[in-house]
């Protein structure tokens, strides 16, 4: 492990991945890719946890909370892709587009 | 279903029952708040609109049914029902471990399981394309909120080194926090229970997701989700206002948002012509007074009698009543096909005058009619804000409760003096249990109206 | 050693950009696939390996194979023809960089600088996996039980909202 590496770096990095997320989110249209930088948004949460966390040290060893937190974001999400997906199908079937602006029948 | 509705109705009664074990303070008890009558009281609004959303989903299931499995498949009649009777359920759960989360681990994850479960309750109906969209619309917007709240967190981790709420507490209040890192981390949360709450810019979907999903899920979605996150902010909220360095800053944004919310929730209403849209915009507005009880927290500088957490109970009490109340009408109405617009319950009190009533009851207490429910939930509202001098508040709060008014009772008014559109004057047929729960709801709301301390013994 | 960092953070980013800027949604699933594998060097550096090798498990591996499968499965053709339209793009770009901004003031003038890294416990007696396990199914029991039901809620979910004909 290398002394030089600080906390503030990792957190830019873990910065960075999340706006691009979020500008993915607002930019694309395809259904599918939103859904990815969804995904993506949640990994940047999970970077700043574990750098947290290696930077808060407990009697030596890093602590561990964030990682329990981590574990817990990882399977939420993979139930999040798994039912997004279901629906993604559901709608593909039924109206032949992933086009978010196809998707808006409903105004008053 | 109705095994469902006696299971909940038997598990409200033990709520009471519980009492604080013993050593609250045992690690075992780590997560769970020592039931304080605030976790109570906000399990027991979970269970009743479960129940509620329940009885109307009975009602429903003809619609549901048609749109799952259209009988020319051979489909089995009950087919699909199960899960649509049983996932409320869950959601339940997930509104019950919400209200007594206090670690961060535990908020995050029961959170999940609520919105999770709603996004598929919401696009149930796959046959009908406005449910599914519903369903996207909230998956997308799940999705983007569950991102801010991990983030969030993880800020407010770093910056307190643990995820107990109660040591947080204390490492905010410490003057050296570092409050720059601290505000982001705070705006980062509020940005995504914004998205529950349907609080000011962030309430695009629900006019949306609230049209396309069946209506007993727009009920529990409107009551149920938005109680829980009415807890969950309550929770996370807290430590920023009590402490010292941060107090002032969170509270200026905290009243920014009230306004927006007040605004923007209760104009949007008036020109709407789908009711349960109206009924979307209409949360925004209700979610815009509960951010202004929260808002007027007077920070640890000034005293006032009432505090802010029992009118924050006591409008969610309220809220509860009377949007389930008229949801209960909307979905018989619905249940009857004859649509959810404007024009479709003209004339309602000469075609079924007990429908019409009830819903009359429910739509004065939405508005604020004296007598009612939902007028003291507002002039509480107003009371607090006036101790706190939030100025600009109580003006937006004035003119969001005037548009209140005018889009109600325009509903009001179209039931009792046109003469009725369709022209079959058939009475529309009310099951006995929908009719119990809508007498019991319609009393319940009178009742509070008039002797207030009802719900406010309940959880004071 | 400090290279290695720099060269995985550039992987994770640009791996990012790829997914926001991909032509199709295959090209986007292969570059969410390299941030994912980025992300995870980046964790075993910061001796997270249980979140680690997970990352590389459960993201790269199941929710990007699941992806693949769905895009495969709806033979998505290119929707993605005509030009992004430039209004969105800028609006949601704005957004972006007004984050960015944001994150930076934050971490300028925040107490985070200068913290180096602090000396690790040369070995722990404890593997960092055994620790993790502990924590999770000691003090941790309560939210474990609500993922049960979450996970419970969402395969039903999916059965109910993707079967052809309900039985």
């Amino acid at each position: 492990m290398d002394p030089s590496l600080t906390l503030n770096p990792l957190l830019l990095v873990s910065g960075l991945l999340f706006a691009i997320g979020l500008t993915g989110v607002l930019a694309r249209r395809n259904l599918l890719i939103i859904f990815m930088c969804l995904e993506l948004m949640l990994a940047a949460g999970n970077l700043t946890l574990v750098a947290f966390s290696r930077f808060h040290l407990v009697d030596g060893a890093p602590a561990y909370d964030a990682h329990v937190f981590v574990f817990f974001v990882i399977t939420v999400a993979a139930a999040e892709v798994a039912v997004g997906l279901a629906i993604i199908i559901a709608l593909f079937r039924s109206k032949k587009t992933t086009d978010v602006t196809e998707v808006t029948t409903m105004k008053y | 279903a109705r095994l469902g509705i006696l299971g909940l109705g038997v598990v409200f009664l033990l709520l009471f029952a519980v009492q604080s074990p013993s050593n609250a303070a045992s690690p075992v008890w780590k997560f769970y708040a020592a039931p304080d009558n605030l976790s109570l009281f906000f399990k027991g609004v979970a269970l009743l609109t479960t129940i509620l959303s329940l009885v109307m989903a009975i009602d429903f299931a003809p619609i549901v049914l048609s749109k799952i499995a259209p009988p020319d498949q051979g489909a089995h009649p009950q087919a699909g029902l199960g899960e649509f009777y049983s996932l409320p359920v869950f959601v339940c759960a997930g509104l019950m471990w919400m209200a007594s989360a206090n670690n961060l681990v535990s908020i995050f994850v029961s959170i999940e399981v609520v919105s999770i479960t709603f996004i598929i309750l919401a696009g149930y109906m796959r046959r009908n394309v406005g449910s599914l969209e519903a369903g996207v619309k909230y998956l997308i917007l799940g999705a983007l909120s569950a991102g801010f709240l991990v983030y969030g967190f993880a800020w407010l981790y770093g910056i307190t080194g643990s995820m107990e709420l109660g040591p947080i507490t204390e490492a905010l209040a410490k003057p050296g926090v570092n409050s720059t890192a601290a505000m982001f981390a705070f705006s980062l949360i509020l940005v995504s229970l914004a998205f529950k709450l349907g609080a000011a810019p962030f309430h695009i979907w629900v006019p949306d997701v609230y049209q396309g999903a069946p209506t007993p899920i727009t009920a529990f979605l409107s009551v149920g989700s938005k109680a829980g996150a009415a807890i969950v902010t309550l929770r996370l909220v807290y430590p920023y206002l009590t402490s010292p360095v941060l107090g002032t800053k969170a509270l200026a944004i905290l009243v920014v948002i009230a306004i927006l919310t007040l605004l923007l929730g209760n104009l949007g209403a008036l020109a709407q012509k789908n009711l349960k849209r109206l009924m979307g915009y209409s949360s925004v507005g209700h979610s815009g007074f509960l951010i202004m009880a929260l808002a007027s927290t007077s920070y640890p500088g000034a005293v006032n009698a009432l505090s802010p957490v029992a009118v924050f109970a006591y409008y969610i009490g309220a809220y509860l009543l009377m949007t389930l109340l008229v949801f209960l009408v909307l979905n018989v109405l619905n249940a009857a096909d004859t649509g959810e617009t404007l024009d479709s319950i003209r004339g309602l009190a000469k075609r079924s005058p007990f429908l019409a009533g009830i819903l009359l009851i429910a739509l004065a207490s939405l508005a604020g009619v004296p007598l009612t429910t939902g007028f003291i939930g507002k002039f509480l509202a107003f009371k607090i804000a006036l101790d706190a001098g939030q100025w600009m508040l109580i003006a937006a709060a004035l003119i969001g409760a005037a548009a209140g008014f005018y889009f109600y009772l325009k509903i009001a008014a179209s039931m009792y003096l046109d003469a009725p559109s369709s022209s079959d004057g058939a009475a529309i047929p009310v099951n006995l249990l929908t009719k119990v729960s809508m007498v019991i709801l319609a009393i319940l709301i009178l009742l509070t109206g008039i002797v207030p301390n009802v719900i406010v013994k309940l959880f004071s | 050693m400090t290279f290695l960092f720099y060269f995985f953070s550039a992987l994770v980013l640009f791996g990012g950009l790829g997914v926001v800027f991909a032509k199709n949604p295959v090209s986007a699933a292969f570059s969410m696939v390299i941030s994912f594998l980025g992300m995870a060097a980046l964790f075993i550096q910061l001796d997270a390996f249980l979140i680690g090798v997970l990352q590389v498990l459960v993201y790269a591996g199941a929710i990007m194979v699941l992806f693949l499968f769905i895009i495969m499965l709806l033979d998505v053709e290119e929707v993605e023809k005509r030009k992004l339209s430039l209004p969105t793009v800028i609006r949601a770009g704005g957004v972006g960089a007004a984050l960015v901004v944001l994150i930076s003031t934050v971490l300028m003038r925040g107490g985070t600088a200068g913290q180096a890294l602090p000396k690790l416990v040369a070995s722990p007696e404890k593997s960092d996996v055994l620790r993790i396990g502990e924590l999770l199914f000691g003090t941790y029991w309560l939210p474990i039980q609500i993922i049960a039901v979450l996970l419970l809620t969402a395969t039903v979910g999916v059965v109910v909202l993707s079967k052809r004909e309900l039985k």
